[in-house]
């Protein structure tokens, strides 16, 4: 009977042991690369992690911090030729809702500066439309980009540079119009 | 050979298989869960922002991600309308408060587990890495009971005569798992930051610092000058090394781990990363011995019921 027991214990160890070095792996393995490039032996690994959403690559900041200080933000334009200027949220206030709305459009904003890519731009066009301050029929939508480089650090005295000395360059990312339906 | 083979093999099943008290998974499900709920408050008012129907990444948008099967075999389970959204983020906050107390604690991981994946599944473009923390580390709790220690579930077993009063040993593995786990995160950022140009010159923290969209508390006059930056910046690059390195050591273990809550609660004060740093914080709770996790839980106990006493 004690036989028995220590026999099921070691096999139960060996199935656990089996699963930790698998999902050690999988950590490890998965993110090496973008799937496309990976071979046999990576593509389980990969497709697992995926589907356990194991897949962390601790990359703030990482291989270098970003070197200019960015924001975006949308103008829209009414059929009767008013604007109006959105951007999301950002943390000046302290309130404990208010500062988790900014933290999250801050990861959104964070993770790979999405609003650029063209796959997002429906539904970024989608959002704006369907916002409260939207009272009138819309004519365009143009979603610009402002992008300032930091100075680098100064080697005498004070190293850090103002936002108010910082000089912003309006880059367009896109325009929308709505009588066409289609990006200009 | 083979008896080096031994060696390594006793070391393993020792390390993950020893039992030993579940007291610091305890305390960890229950600060973690915390963290949780905090999280997922903070969700519910911008919930249409980023997981309703015309959110700023809509439903369709994924699937990109996901390989073509059937959306709910991948967790994409959040339903995009109102009612349907807010009874879903109101059940969320209840299991997490479920988990958080220890009611039907597997239960309530797996539950736990399931909701988030299914959020982050739904806009994994509204995530950072406390997100991706959180989801990992309750992936690995299903796996234990996290409820055997300091849970009602435990209290109700006692009362009814079912469990002893003294913590029962459990097999450590996922409690292992969880502190690799927390190591991984301090050397693989390490990894990725040691071919950075800024890091290696010693100007990294001068751009951290700089990032807008995180500033907090205005802290960088404590980094005055380029000299200050460079030793805030190689800092962090050794101080990161060594938690993941030298936590391993019995006698470092305490003096690492609250260099690192110093480390996050800086960073917290500087920066915008509510969520991330609080996981991270609560992840050194399961680097604590569980003997001295019973030690500090009987003393608080002791000093709750003391000042309960009439005078």
């Amino acid at each position: 009977m004690r036989h028995c027991y220590s026999f099921f214990v070691t096999l139960r160890q060996k199935f656990i042991s089996t699963f930790i070095i698998f999902n050690v792996l999988a950590i490890l393995i998965a993110p090496v690369k973008t799937v496309k490039d990976q071979n046999l032996i990576q593509k389980p690994f990969y497709y697992y992690a995926l589907w356990t959403r194991l897949l962390q690559r601790w990359n703030l900041f990482a291989p270098d911090p970003r070197k200019d200080a960015t924001y975006y933000r949308v103008e829209v334009t009414f059929n009767d030729f008013s604007q109006y200027m959105w951007r999301r949220p950002y943390p000046t206030n302290w309130g404990f809702f208010y500062r988790h709305l900014c933290y999250n459009w801050q990861k959104y904003d964070l993770a790979v500066t999405h609003m650029e890519y063209p796959q997002f731009w429906d539904d970024i066009v989608n959002f704006i439309a369907h916002q409260d301050f939207i009272t009138k029929p819309i004519k365009r939508i143009r979603l610009s980009k402002m992008k300032s480089p930091w100075p680098p650090p100064k080697l005498e005295g004070y190293a850090f540079t103002e936002v108010k000395d910082l000089i912003w360059q309006d880059v367009t990312v896109f325009v929308y119009d709505f009588e066409n339906k289609k990006y200009l | 050979m083979k008896e080096i083979f031994n060696k390594i093999l006793n070391s393993w099943t020792r390390f993950f298989f020893e039992p030993n008290s579940p007291a610091t998974l305890g305390l960890y499900r229950i600060v973690f869960g915390f963290v949780i709920f905090l999280s997922n408050l903070g969700h519910f008012p911008s919930r249409d922002i980023f997981y309703g129907e015309n959110a700023i990444v809509r439903f369709h948008t994924v699937d990109a991600i996901f390989p073509r099967v059937h959306p709910w075999l991948f967790f994409r389970w959040v339903p995009l309308t109102e009612p349907a959204l807010e009874y879903y983020f109101i059940a969320l906050l209840i299991i997490t408060l479920m988990f958080v107390l220890g009611i039907f604690t597997r239960l309530s991981t797996v539950l736990l587990f399931l909701g988030i994946i299914s959020l982050s599944n739904r806009n994994p473009y509204n995530e950072n890495a406390g997100d991706t923390l959180i989801r990992v580390n309750l992936f690995f709790l299903i796996f234990t009971n996290c409820g055997a220690a300091y849970s009602l579930d435990r209290f109700i077993k006692v009362k009814q005569g079912l469990a002893p009063i003294k913590l029962e040993p459990i097999s450590p593995w996922v409690q292992r798992l969880l502190q690799m786990q927390i190591a991984y995160v301090y050397l693989n950022t390490v990894y990725l930051k040691l071919p950075g140009i800024t890091w290696q010159n010693g100007t990294a923290m001068y751009y951290a610092l700089n990032y807008l969209e995180l500033r907090r508390f205005n802290l960088r006059f404590l980094f005055y000058n380029i000299w200050l930056i460079k030793l805030a910046t190689y800092s962090v690059l050794l101080g990161e090394s060594a938690i993941g390195l030298l936590i391993w050591f019995r006698y470092l273990r305490y003096w690492i781990l609250g260099f690192a809550l110093c480390l996050h609660e800086g960073i917290n004060l500087a920066m915008q990363f509510p969520v991330f740093q609080y996981a991270m914080m609560a992840g050194l709770i399961i680097f604590v011995y569980p003997q001295d996790v019973e030690i500090f839980v009987a003393k608080v106990f002791r000093k709750t019921s003391l000042s309960a006493q009439p005078a």
